[in-house]
């Protein structure tokens, strides 16, 4: 039975009252205890605390340039983070900072060959390892693959979340709105977009989202809000969350070209013909173990676009596996196995 | 419609508000439709809060129901982002009459005035339908006031994806992102002459130090890499 008139309007005014009360003190996410060990120009490398010594490989978890690695470690009862340090895992994290007008010249090859290696290189100096597991997410899941192919040596285990590898994967389908909008744009129309501000907005990126979601979107600030609002934890999860969509850096302006020019509309990466540092990526230079997540339900990067890795890797050691969830809800769904999945894959490597 | 099926007065207020954003879609250079939209709106919450006899908040219904919120799922965030990106550059002691009586301004508000009359046929195609359904099968409204708003919310999501992915669509998407970008580039142009005659860096000069910082950073990169191998 739906609930009486008065109960919904208690609830409605429980919503606003909770809100307002957290507008004062925003929630935080990202708490989850760590320590800075490297810093570059506005790009952090953090090592979170454990008490007791791990039985895994090292992982670092590469994020992308839109939005922020904070969703990786949400909130403690969905996090990532602390689901791979309780299994046993030294956990890394990169933190690419909050680029700027002065970053618009960043190319993904400055992350990949600059930051990101030096980063790699800190984790193996400080451990005495040749080589690390990259854990990458969505974009950060492309830079991994990029780095994983131009130097092998120093990635023990490549493991990949939601991370777009085919961007025409989906043609024909209905799933995809970026890689449909993308593809109706000309060359020109992006360079002229990009140059004309600099970097790509990230509140551009955050708006393509949410049209992305029209059934979401109408309800996730009345229906949604007043639905949970007679349940503190439901509340914060859910203002937490909105703390994090809202958290969403520019994406630098070459790199932005390269992203959305040379993967989303020239599907280059596929081809062979994507460069980092002058030098093409080859897939077939995958020779590591690979675990390739994909969300079957995931509405910014199709299924397909990320399962076409398994036609392109060089690996004999490739595996695929697909949850149950969307694009997000694969980090911080309360069903979400993915903590659990890697740690059995890791193990077993 | 029968006088006891209690959905009648609200199917009147809807059929009445109906007809007036039709007529505005059909004909865009009359009133604003969306203001249109907003009202009947705003009519419908109110009827739904007088006959539906389950009184969800009317804030509620008409965020629900608004055509600007349906936007904001839909083409009218990014439309109203868009705009607010584009010029939201009044800086403070630049006269912008100028640019915003250029070709460059005119077309942008052209091209966004296209865009949100696309998403303003879908609002409406999907009202139609949701009138016709619920309409036709006034027994939905016997659970309650919330299986009649899931089904606007399926049709509005419905709609709103195969208005998003259709030709007309894109175009108009692409219109408005290439009338802005050129409207931008001629503001910051305007910006820079203004910077330039005043003796102060421009922006097209800042970017052209960063550029040869980031140029740099990639050589001492790569020096680096050849000294450590």
């Amino acid at each position: 039975m739906p609930p009486d008139g008065e109960a919904l309007a208690r609830r409605f005014s429980q919503a606003r009252e909770a809100v307002a009360a957290y507008a004062q003190d925003a929630p935080r996410i990202g708490q989850t205890s760590k320590t800075r060990i490297a810093a570059t120009d506005k790009t952090s490398l953090y090592r979170y605390d454990r008490d007791t010594p791990a039985r895994l490989p090292p992982v670092l978890i590469v994020y992308g340039l839109v939005g922020r690695q904070t969703i990786a470690d949400l909130e403690p009862e969905h996090s990532l983070v602390r689901d791979l340090l309780a299994r046993g895992a030294d956990v890394y994290m990169v933190d690419w900072g909050y680029p700027d007008r002065s970053d618009r010249f960043l190319l993904m090859d400055d992350y990949v060959d600059g930051y990101l290696d030096g980063f790699v290189g800190e984790i193996c100096a400080q451990l005495g390892v040749p080589s690390i597991t990259l854990v990458g997410i969505c974009e950060g899941g492309l830079l991994s693959t990029f780095y994983a192919a131009l130097h092998a040596e120093r990635v023990r285990n490549l493991i990949l979340t939601v991370t777009p590898i085919d961007f025409h994967a989906d043609c024909g389908g209905n799933e995809g709105f970026l890689n449909l909008w993308l593809r109706a744009l000309e060359v020109d129309d992006i360079e002229r977009l990009i140059d004309a501000f600099g970097n790509l907005p990230g509140g551009v990126m955050g708006a393509a989202f949410e049209m992305m979601s029209p059934r979401r979107s109408l309800t996730k600030y009345n229906l949604d809000l007043m639905e949970i609002a007679e349940s503190p934890e439901e509340l914060l999860r859910f203002l937490r969350m909105e703390t994090w969509l809202a958290d969403r850096p520019d994406h630098p302006g070459a790199a932005a070209k390269q992203f959305l020019i040379g993967l989303y509309k020239l599907n280059t990466l596929v081809a062979g013909t994507f460069e980092i540092s002058g030098r093409a990526v080859d897939l077939g230079a995958l020779h590591m173990p690979v675990l390739n997540v994909y969300a079957r339900k995931d509405h910014i990067v199709p299924p397909a676009c990320a399962k076409a890795l398994g036609a392109h890797v060089g690996s004999e050691d490739y595996t695929e596996l697909g949850l149950d969830h969307g694009h997000i809800g694969a980090f911080v769904s309360d069903k979400s196995r993915l903590g659990a999945e890697i740690a059995g894959w890791l193990e077993a490597r | 419609m029968s006088d006891h099926n209690p959905f009648a007065p609200l199917m009147q207020a809807w059929l009445d508000a109906q007809t007036k954003m039709m007529a505005h879609v059909r004909a865009p250079d009359g009133d604003d439709p969306w203001q249109a939209a907003s009202q009947m709106a705003l009519d419908w919450a109110k009827s739904m809060q007088g006959h539906a006899g389950e009184p969800i908040p009317q804030k509620v219904l008409r965020r629900m129901m608004d055509p600007a919120r349906f936007m904001y799922a839909g083409t009218d965030e990014m439309s109203r982002s868009l705009q607010q990106m584009f010029d939201g550059s009044d800086v403070a002691q630049i006269d912008t009459t100028a640019l915003k009586s250029s070709s460059e301004w005119l077309a942008l508000q052209a091209a966004l005035g296209t865009y949100r009359m696309i998403t303003a046929s879908a609002w409406t195609r999907a009202f139609e339908r949701f009138k016709s359904e619920v309409g036709t099968t006034p027994s939905v409204w016997q659970a309650g006031i919330e299986p009649v708003m899931d089904q606007w919310l399926d049709i509005a999501d419905e709609e709103l994806m195969k208005t998003q992915a259709s030709d007309a669509y894109l175009k108009a998407q692409r219109e408005v992102l290439r009338a802005g970008a050129a409207y931008k580039s001629q503001e910051q142009a305007a910006l820079d002459a203004w910077l330039g005659a005043r003796g102060l860096p421009t922006r097209a000069e800042i970017d052209a130090l960063h550029e040869t910082v980031a140029e740099l950073k990639r050589d001492i990169r790569a020096l680096k890499k050849a000294r450590e191998a």
